[in-house]
């Protein structure tokens, strides 16, 4: 077992480091689609937004680039999830499929706009100064950047977790999805509470898309596997639960990591037959209180 | 204080209420009766907005409120105490009542030390999500976080709905403890019991309108009334 352990432990930390990111991506996609029904179809592409940001101004390696993007990345996040809350509120009495074919369209016309300005060349992109090389972790050599990757990760799933589940604010949000109309009802305005989880679920994901360049690069189609994987991550840590996209993107992380190491044929069948297994155990997912489709 | 005229509403495919007139003074308390099925409750939630009205106009102290948004009739001053509580599972009793108080506070006598002594079995439970207490204190805390926006209108729609014998009595009585202090309630109540004991008035539904109305002790005394409309002896 211990010697398993050494053997897999770069692939077990790589699934913390895809794990963590797609914390950052689902728990914004979670909270939106149990609160308000909106399928944001769009957060792949806002993800791919932020890596092509970093790849714009990280050219050089250097630590300025990478705050830069990161604050141009938070921002463009912000302004992008407050315009689609605008958008998606034509539709907010209609299924939740208009809304879901409304962001769906976004995402292929970001990607495309993405495609058109950096070309469909696989881009890469330097990890700032410091956190460039290797430390050895058991034995094993492992690139600094990842782990500081694991680090801000883990940082950032404690803050989102401790405003959701210890504040006023997050008492609001989920209140929200449990019964938004109780809300109104108490004279909060929904679209408000809307507006701003949208917003901020989205500048998590153009913020992740900068934080996650340096791994994985910029290049056309990652938005849609990133999409992909954190709606697993939903799915499996149910609708609006901070805590079920937690462990679902933990879960996620080390299913994909380990699948692809140890076997990569079947990687693909592994990751949707974890979400076959956990719907027929638990169809509202492993935390949900709500089930996946209504009416 | 309330004008409700020719109101209609309903939903996809089917016209519930079908013309409703109601009208009701500051102060008073209504009990809205009628069989399943008539449109008691699809009233209780056009007037809160949360069933747009096809037809018809409802006013608060002269202030239209037709097809206004749940949030603004909630800000006019009138709230809900829904049918099945309707609480928020995973918040706790505190979350509920910060939650509800910090949209009141200032606007009326109800903060949430005196909600709590209306209520005090609340104040036993205040660590506990709601989803964990039993039925009746539930409904206690739907009843709280109405109060705490410091309404004008409350509408209670069912609120001993499979509730045990000794708490709908207590439910009467924080009905009785809200009227005391010039709530203006508008209850819907299966419950004859009940709503004979906390109703000025007693208004009957049939068919989507309201067809009859009375005060209480006189409903009470003609008992042909409760015989046709509602089934009962």
């Amino acid at each position: 077992m211990t010697g398993w352990f050494d053997e897999n432990l770069v692939s077990i930390l790589n699934g913390f480091a895809i794990g963590s990111l797609l914390f950052i991506l689902a728990v914004g996609l979670s909270i939106v689609f149990g609160m308000m029904d909106v399928l944001n179809l769009a957060h792949g592409a806002f993800f791919l937004t932020g890596s092509y940001l970093a790849v714009s101004f990280v050219a050089g390696g250097s630590w300025g680039g990478y705050v830069t993007a990161l604050g141009i990345a938070a921002l463009v996040g912000l302004l992008a999830g407050g315009a689609l809350s605008g958008m998606t509120e034509p539709l907010a009495r209609r299924p939740i499929l208009d809304q879901a074919l409304l962001t769906l369209g976004i995402s292929l016309i970001v990607a495309e706009v993405l495609s058109i300005a950096y070309g469909n060349d696989v881009l890469s992109v330097p990890p700032p100064p410091g956190l460039t090389g290797s430390v050895s972790v058991a034995g094993n050599a492992y690139p600094v950047y990842r782990l500081m990757l694991i680090v801000v990760g883990l940082l950032l799933a404690l803050v989102v977790w401790l405003v959701v589940e210890k504040t006023s604010v997050g008492a609001l949000v989920r209140a929200s999805v449990a019964d938004r109309d109780m809300v109104s009802a108490l004279g909060i305005d929904n679209r408000k509470v809307k507006f701003a989880v949208l917003g901020i679920g989205s500048m998590l994901a153009t913020v992740a898309g900068v934080l996650a360049a340096p791994v994985y690069g910029a290049r056309p189609g990652l938005d849609k596997t990133i999409l992909i994987l954190a709606l697993v991550v939903v799915v499996i840590g149910g609708l609006g639960s901070v805590r079920g996209a937690l462990i679902g993107a933990l879960l996620i992380g080390q299913v994909e990591s380990l699948g692809r190491a140890l076997v990569p044929e079947i990687a693909s069948f592994i990751l949707f037959g974890t979400l076959a297994l956990v719907l027929v155990v638990r169809p509202r997912g492993l935390f949900g209180s709500r089930k996946l489709a209504h009416g | 204080m309330l004008e409700v005229r020719g109101l209609e509403s309903g939903y996809k495919r089917s016209t519930v209420l079908q013309g409703v007139d109601l009208d009701l003074a500051a102060g008073q308390v209504l009990g809205l009766l009628g069989r399943n099925g008539v449109g008691k409750s699809t009233l209780i939630n056009t007037l809160m907005g949360l069933v747009h009205a096809s037809a018809g106009s409802v006013r608060l102290d002269g202030v239209d409120l037709t097809h206004r948004r749940p949030d603004v009739i909630a800000r006019a001053g009138v709230a809900l105490v829904p049918q099945g509580r309707r609480v928020w599972a995973p918040l706790t009793v505190t979350e509920h009542l910060d939650l509800a108080a910090r949209r009141g506070r200032g606007r009326g006598p109800w903060d949430i030390a005196r909600v709590l002594a209306l209520l005090p079995r609340l104040g036993e439970r205040r660590r506990h999500d709601a989803g964990q207490l039993s039925g009746g204190e539930q409904q206690m805390l739907a009843i709280a976080r109405a109060l705490l926006t410091n309404p004008r209108l409350v509408l209670m729609d069912e609120p001993s709905d499979g509730l045990a014998p000794a708490i709908v009595d207590m439910i009467g009585e924080v009905i009785g403890g809200m009227k005391a202090e010039g709530v203006t309630l508008v209850v819907v109540e299966q419950d004859l019991h009940l709503a004979f004991a906390v109703a000025d008035e007693i208004a009957v539904m049939d068919k989507g309108r309201v067809v009859h109305r009375s005060p209480t002790l006189q409903f009470r005394s003609d008992s042909s009334v409760a015989r046709a409309l509602l089934g009962v002896a």
